[in-house]
């Protein structure tokens, strides 16, 4: 994803702390478990400490302890953190509680499945993948925040299954359906361009086989920018549902607090036909 | 798939200059299987000094007259380090980056180019544009142009230097706010300040004589013996006390060198430039090379220009590779004529080669082909074969290798143990953030954690993992 081992170590760290958001919790506690490949001692051990520190960056800053961790050796160096958080049981932001009329916000852009796997490449521009990297190393903390302030209904993260995946997970077996506006979507510089290259995420494929739940006409369907439906995130913007009378409010308050790609991207109704639950349009 | 080669040595690039994108080339063209490249630079784009003039002009685009360190990094496997240096220890072989934790390196090579040597001017700080580096130049460049579209009254822009990037600037400037935008011709007025006897000091009288004639045509000043000693709001001084009032001061003379060279103990020439060898090695530490207008050879005394950053640039790929591998170094000899070509900021350009020089239209295009095709190289890089790994040379082959590789016990649990032993170090002197709530954590590990939670609340648990 990125070689620059303590950029790496913030974002992975920035996205295990997504879930604990998403759910309207503060962070409490990090474990590290990493696979470290065959590699001389001191290498490894620069490797991980750089890791490490850009992990620690993120967790003092989201007051987070990290207490312990486990290594392994692999073929491929992994990192990633189980991290625990602390809500008091009436505050939980759950995922599938969406209400009919909600609109759905979602607080960053999208593409870095397709800008990642371009850059891996060489055929990203630089600029891009800048963007990206500041897109995944931003924080949901204070979204998470403004969005329960809103009284938001729901709340998830968005991250590998795609902004569709990730949707379908909201609706999950309930009545409800959702429109989806293509247009009003947020998308990072060049990921457009890279779907025209022709370049997607590994994981693009998995993803896109949701597409049969979605409903839409083939100009649609053929447009340049539904394949970043099902792009993966890696450090994704949070997606919720809020009252219709609170949405003015909120978007102004994430994009003050520096989430400047958030948009309405669709509202929820009663779901027509539920095998496919969600509408896409793009008006 | 990430490669499975193991890394053996840490070769580090400082800077994005020149010089370094040929071996960022070089190394994605032919890798050295256990070399790990790394680069640092703060600016993810590289300006091509060559095209610099003629981005200013409005000839080239940003992405025209830039190198996107992005791709080509990706390209040579290069690890890119978006940081700006802030030392150098050579005992530990460390380098301090702003903001971040420091990188360790086994060679390293510097190609960071020259910072504006404007501090021991008085008031330059405050009062003057640095042109170098470019990268906040081109900036600075948004933010003047604006100023002066906006003033009424006529402006009068002063360039302090008198060499070629002077010269070309000060055209290229002019072309582009009075010739391409001519409601401006009238209220603007240029100066040329330089310290020497006449302007191109460096380069053949014939050139120079060219020049002048196409600065008093353009109605450019040239004010010679100028040395600049102090700046006011809207006047130089030179040392004689001499005053040369104007609006805009831009700063094009003896750029100096980053100090965290000296500071390192390195051996560097007066003006604090690294000194190196024929084999662009430092004369002081076998394990640092560099290149450009950061290095100063010490047999070979060059005026500092882009030609010679990109004529090293191959030297350097190979001397570092000879380097890792302990092989013995090769001799790099830079040539004493070479063609220059420089612009007048409206697709004209004057040519020299020794005392042979010509003029015209036609020598701008020639130009601005060799240009676009040195580009060429680095914005249209070749498809990327990873798929076959090669395995690590035997001169890389420490015994530290050779174990890892032999090692009958490195499998499943016994690795994991190893893999300990690596976190313990690792964590080593860190300092995570300590809450109350969190009973035995790292500052006196146990056998787990333990972590309270409040009656009132509830615990929440996630986990997940990446590949980098």
């Amino acid at each position: 994803m990125i070689l620059d081992p303590f950029i790496f170590g913030q974002i992975t760290a920035n996205h295990c702390l997504g879930d604990i958001y998403a759910m309207g919790a503060e962070p409490q506690s990090a474990l590290t478990i990493a696979t470290l490949p065959v590699w001389p001692h001191q290498k490894l051990v620069d490797e991980l400490r750089q890791m490490l520190l850009g992990a620690l960056s993120v967790f003092e800053s989201a007051q987070t302890s990290l207490v312990g961790g486990h290594t392994s050796e692999g073929a491929e160096i992994s990192l990633g953190f189980s991290v625990t958080g602390l809500i008091e049981k009436a505050r939980v932001l759950h995922k599938a509680t969406l209400k009919v009329g909600d609109v759905l916000i979602l607080t960053k852009a999208v593409g870095t499945g397709a800008i990642l796997a371009a850059d891996m490449r060489a055929k990203a521009k630089g600029r891009w993948v800048d963007l990206a990297i500041a897109s995944m190393l931003q924080s949901n903390n204070e979204a998470g925040y403004i969005l329960r302030t809103n009284d938001a209904s729901a709340c998830t993260d968005v991250t590998g299954f795609g902004l569709a995946g990730h949707l379908l997970e909201m609706l999950g077996e309930s009545s409800l359906g959702a429109t989806l506006n293509l247009a009003m979507l947020p998308i990072l510089e060049g990921a457009k361009e890279c779907i025209e290259m022709g370049i997607t995420s590994s994981l693009q494929p998995q993803n896109q086989s949701s597409s049969r739940r979605l409903d839409t006409i083939n100009s649609v369907r053929e447009n340049t920018l539904f394949p970043l439906l099902f792009d993966p995130q890696t450090a994704g913007g949070l997606l919720a549902g809020v009252a219709p009378a609170n949405a003015r409010a909120c978007i102004e308050d994430l994009k003050k607090h520096g989430f400047s790609a958030t948009a309405i991207i669709g509202e929820i109704h009663k779901a027509k036909d539920q095998t496919k639950p969600i509408r896409i349009i793009n008006s | 798939m990430q490669s499975t080669t193991p890394i053996v040595k840490d070769l580090v690039l400082i800077g994005g200059g020149h010089s370094h994108i040929a071996v960022l080339k070089s190394f994605g063209m032919n890798p050295l299987p256990g070399v790990r490249l790394t680069l640092i630079s703060r600016d993810t784009l590289t300006p091509y000094s060559g095209m610099l003039p003629g981005l200013i002009a409005g000839h080239y685009t940003i992405d025209e007259a830039h190198i996107d360190l992005a791709p080509l990094t990706r390209f040579a496997n290069a690890r890119f380090l978006r940081s700006t240096v802030v030392g150098i220890d050579p005992a530990t072989r460390t380098i301090q980056l702003k903001d971040r934790p420091p990188i360790a390196y086994d060679v390293l090579s510097i190609n960071s180019g020259s910072t504006p040597s404007t501090h021991k001017v008085k008031g330059a700080n405050q009062f003057v544009v640095p042109v170098k580096p470019i990268s906040q130049f081109l900036a600075h460049w948004q933010t003047l142009f604006e100023r002066i579209a906006l003033r009424d009254q006529p402006t009068s822009i002063s360039l302090i230097g008198g060499g070629a990037g002077s010269v070309e600037l000060v055209l290229a400037i002019q072309h582009k706010l009075c010739f391409a935008q001519p409601p401006y011709q009238s209220k603007l007025s240029f100066t040329l300040l330089t310290a020497d006897d006449d302007i191109l000091a460096t380069y053949p009288r014939a050139v120079a004589k060219r020049f002048r004639r196409i600065l008093t045509e353009r109605n450019v000043r040239i004010h010679t013996n100028v040395r600049i000693t102090e700046i006011r709001a809207g006047v130089a001084i030179d040392k004689g006390g001499r005053e040369f009032p104007s609006d805009e001061f831009l700063w094009i003379t003896h750029a100096g060198a980053p100090s965290w060279l000296a500071e390192a103990g390195l051996t560097v020439d007066k003006q604090g430039f690294l000194l190196i060898d024929d084999q662009l090695r430092s004369i002081s530490d076998p394990n640092i090379f560099a290149a450009g207008d950061v290095a100063t050879m010490q047999n070979h005394r060059r005026a500092k220009a882009g030609v010679f950053a990109v004529r090293q640039g191959k030297p350097l790929g190979k001397n570092l590779r000879q380097t890792l591998l302990g092989h013995t170094l090769k001799s790099y000899r830079p040539q004493r004529r070479f063609l220059t070509l420089i612009s007048t900021g409206d697709q004209y350009a004057i040519a020299s080669r020794g005392a042979w020089s010509a003029e015209g239209a036609w020598v701008w295009r020639w130009k601005n082909w060799i240009d676009k095709r040195f580009m060429l190289r680095y914005q249209d890089l070749p498809e990327m074969d990873r798929q076959t790994e090669q395995p690590v040379p035997s001169e890389l082959r420490s015994s530290e290798i050779a174990e890892l590789e032999n090692d009958p016990m490195r499998c499943g649990g016994c690795g994991a143990k190893v893999g300990a032993d690596v976190l313990t170090e690792a964590l080593r002197d860190l300092k995570p953030l300590l809450r109350d709530d969190v009973i035995v954590g790292l500052k006196e590990p146990d056998d787990a954690a333990l972590v309270a939670v409040p009656e009132n609340k509830l615990s929440v648990l996630s986990v997940d993992a990446f590949r980098p």
